[in-house]
């Protein structure tokens, strides 16, 4: 009996905190029907800011992939001073405000900032574009491939690396052959987090962007500003476009979850 | 390849403290070597430095003459199969054994086709038929250990290094292995060197036994070298049951602190003194004490008693068990000689040298059988 009414409870609460607001978002994009709302999309700043999204997600996903990897190695396999404080900075991004995570790379590339003003004059602006959107997506995406990796790294242990190592493998060969298969679903986990977390990031974003329709907007800039013009259709069918999209990835890793919890014993 | 180890010294990464101890050791080309030892004695780690996978900070490794500790793990051609077996989890079986050939440079590669048939041959030589296209999950542990073994081979080693091989083994399937590696070894010929905690299984599979203690050798011989003549207290504490009686010598007569168990007359100065004797040394001797003997079980030609007294419970002491299966159950008011035993103060002997004699059926014994 308790269990039911336990039961009901957490229903209730999904329902209303996790499954409504996103329903509403799409009730609200297809208000005006469904042409109105494909058309909304067609708008060339709209796809700007899709396309934008895209690439940043794309190549934050890219680099932070190698980086997270090399640091997971790094860090799971040696011992030196300092680890402990390292492993904690990684972490960072993930407590840290995202706007203050903007407010970084402001101070660094903006025009009272180090090297802001030289970088301008040579005509590579890095804050107000797409270079300094990208700076602060990585950051805050830095620490999912790595925190998802360094378990698994450490729970198969160096005993798989070393018996390459033995039978003549390169570092290249045991890390492409070895480490990384053997941890391949922690990878792509990770992955797929910040791929989630890239492409809906507003804070950081919103501090370098400069907000600039069609140049500097990503998808969630862009539903800010469709929604303070009070284009109500075009911000709802965007945001119904991101949730979606943020949705598959979701799903997509929680399918490889379960795979990881079925096939992969340790040895 | 014979393998040769000068001076080695391995301190832990901590510092301070010597993990592997100055330890000198040569192992002969063809010969089975089983480095056997407490845990913490350094074996593992001496087996890692000669492997490569860890460094040293004194000394040279050596094999087949030519120095090779200049080299990395990768260079040194040496097969090593590890305690977990360490097999590459998301590869095949036959992946697994094909890897070390795999992996090499182009111009040193053998064909697909000639890979293909070394991993068929090394199945076949392993009892694994048609098991490659297993996943190593899939395996039982004995599987997994000789899939590991067989990918160690596949490359040609030149030295064999096991590492606690059967560590994760049940019992029964360990004997079965381990006969099975002692066949592969007669016929392979291939230089072993095996680390293990169980002295019995280094008996059964080596013909040179290293025993280690503390970072050091303490001794290396043949098994029945050590038998024989144990170099220290603690080998022959290691290599087999030891029963220790502590006791006072006073003017050449070592007087056990127990009852019941009979004086033994010893050159020796005067003072504290213990008698290390293996159970099958103890002789029983009845109506000259109090103590009470009680069967305990019977294995083969062997009969073992338990000896209770008023000041020691439970000893052990084997004899030959009676042919006819009439021994005794219960033998009272008997006494213990221990005069076969070997005399230790301060943690070494006191007579070197002492020899053993075998198990001795006294007269007294040997009646109640009938």
């Amino acid at each position: 009996m308790s269990r039911i009414v336990y039961a009901l409870v957490i229903y209730l609460l999904v329902t209303v905190m996790i499954v409504l607001p996103p329903l509403l978002v799409v009730v609200m994009a297809l208000s005006h029907g469904l042409g109105a709302a494909i058309e909304s999309l067609a708008d060339p700043d709209a796809l700007s800011a899709i396309r934008l999204t895209v690439i940043i997600t794309v190549l934050t996903v890219c680099i932070n992939t190698v980086f997270g990897v090399m640091a997971a190695w790094t860090l799971t396999h040696f011992r030196f001073p300092g680890r402990n404080l390292l492993v904690v900075l990684v972490e960072l991004p993930l407590s840290v405000s995202p706007v203050v995570g903007g407010l970084i790379w402001l101070l660094v590339f903006g025009t009272q900032g180090w090297w802001g003003a030289a970088l301008e004059r040579w005509g590579y602006p890095v804050m107000f574009a797409p270079p300094g959107i990208l700076l602060a997506t990585l950051f805050v995406t830095f620490p999912y491939v790595t925190r998802t990796l360094m378990p698994m790294l450490a729970h198969n242990g160096r005993a798989a690396e070393e018996a390459a190592v033995l039978l003549g493998a390169s570092l290249w060969q045991v890390l492409w052959h070895v480490t990384l298969p053997g941890a391949r679903l922690a990878l792509v986990s990770g992955m797929l987090l910040a791929t989630a977390r890239a492409m809906g990031e507003f804070g950081a974003v919103s501090v370098v962007s400069g907000h600039i329709p069609g140049l500097t907007e990503t998808m969630p800039l862009h539903i800010e500003t469709l929604y303070n013009g009070y284009q109500t259709v075009a911000a709802f069918t965007m945001a119904t476009l991101l949730a979606l999209m943020a949705m598959i990835v979701v799903l997509v890793r929680s399918l490889i979850e379960r795979r990881l919890d079925r096939t992969e014993p340790s040895i | 390849m014979s393998v040769y180890l000068d001076h080695i010294t391995r301190h832990s990464p901590q510092g301070g403290r010597a993990i592997v101890d100055d330890v000198s050791l040569s192992v002969k080309d063809g010969s089975f070597t089983a480095l056997v030892g407490p845990s913490g004695a350094g074996k593992t780690s001496l087996l890692r430095i000669i492997a490569g996978l860890d460094p040293h900070q004194r000394g040279q490794v050596s094999i087949d003459g030519r120095r090779v500790d200049t080299l990395g793990a990768r260079e040194r051609n040496i097969g090593f199969v590890f305690q977990h077996y360490a097999l590459f989890a998301h590869m095949t079986v036959a992946a697994n054994i094909g890897f070390g050939l795999a992996i090499r440079p182009r111009h040193s590669r053998p064909g697909r086709a000639a890979i293909r048939r070394r991993v068929e041959e090394l199945l076949e030589l392993m009892q694994l038929p048609a098991m490659g296209a297993r996943y190593p999950h899939e395996l039982s542990g004995g599987q997994r250990q000789r899939v590991a073994l067989a990918r160690a081979l596949a490359t040609g080693p030149r030295v064999l290094l096991l590492d606690e091989p059967f560590g994760a083994l049940d019992p029964l399937v360990r004997r079965q292995i381990r006969g099975w590696l002692h066949n592969l070894h007669e016929r392979l010929g291939l230089t072993t060197i095996l680390v293990t905690h169980d002295r019995q299984e280094a008996a059964e599979l080596a013909d040179t036994v290293v025993i280690m203690n503390r970072g050091r050798v303490v001794q290396s011989g043949t098994p029945q070298e050590l038998e024989d003549n144990p170099a220290d207290p603690f080998v022959m504490d290691f290599s087999g049951e030891t029963i220790r009686i502590a006791g006072l010598v006073t003017n050449g007569r070592f007087v056990p602190d127990m009852s019941d168990i009979i004086p033994v007359p010893v050159a020796l100065s005067n003072g504290r003194a213990e008698i290390l004797i293996r159970p099958a040394d103890i002789r029983l001797l009845p109506h000259q004490g109090n103590a009470i003997a009680q069967f305990y079980q019977r294995r083969g030609l062997v009969a073992s008693y338990k000896v209770t007294s008023a000041s020691f419970d439970g000893m052990l002491v084997e004899m030959p068990a009676d042919p006819g299966d009439v021994s005794a159950s219960i033998i009272t008011h008997c006494a213990i000689d221990i005069s076969a035993g070997r005399f230790v103060r301060d943690n070494a002997w006191v007579i070197p040298g002492y020899g053993l004699v075998g198990p001795v059926i006294s007269d007294e014994v040997q009646f109640l059988y009938s």
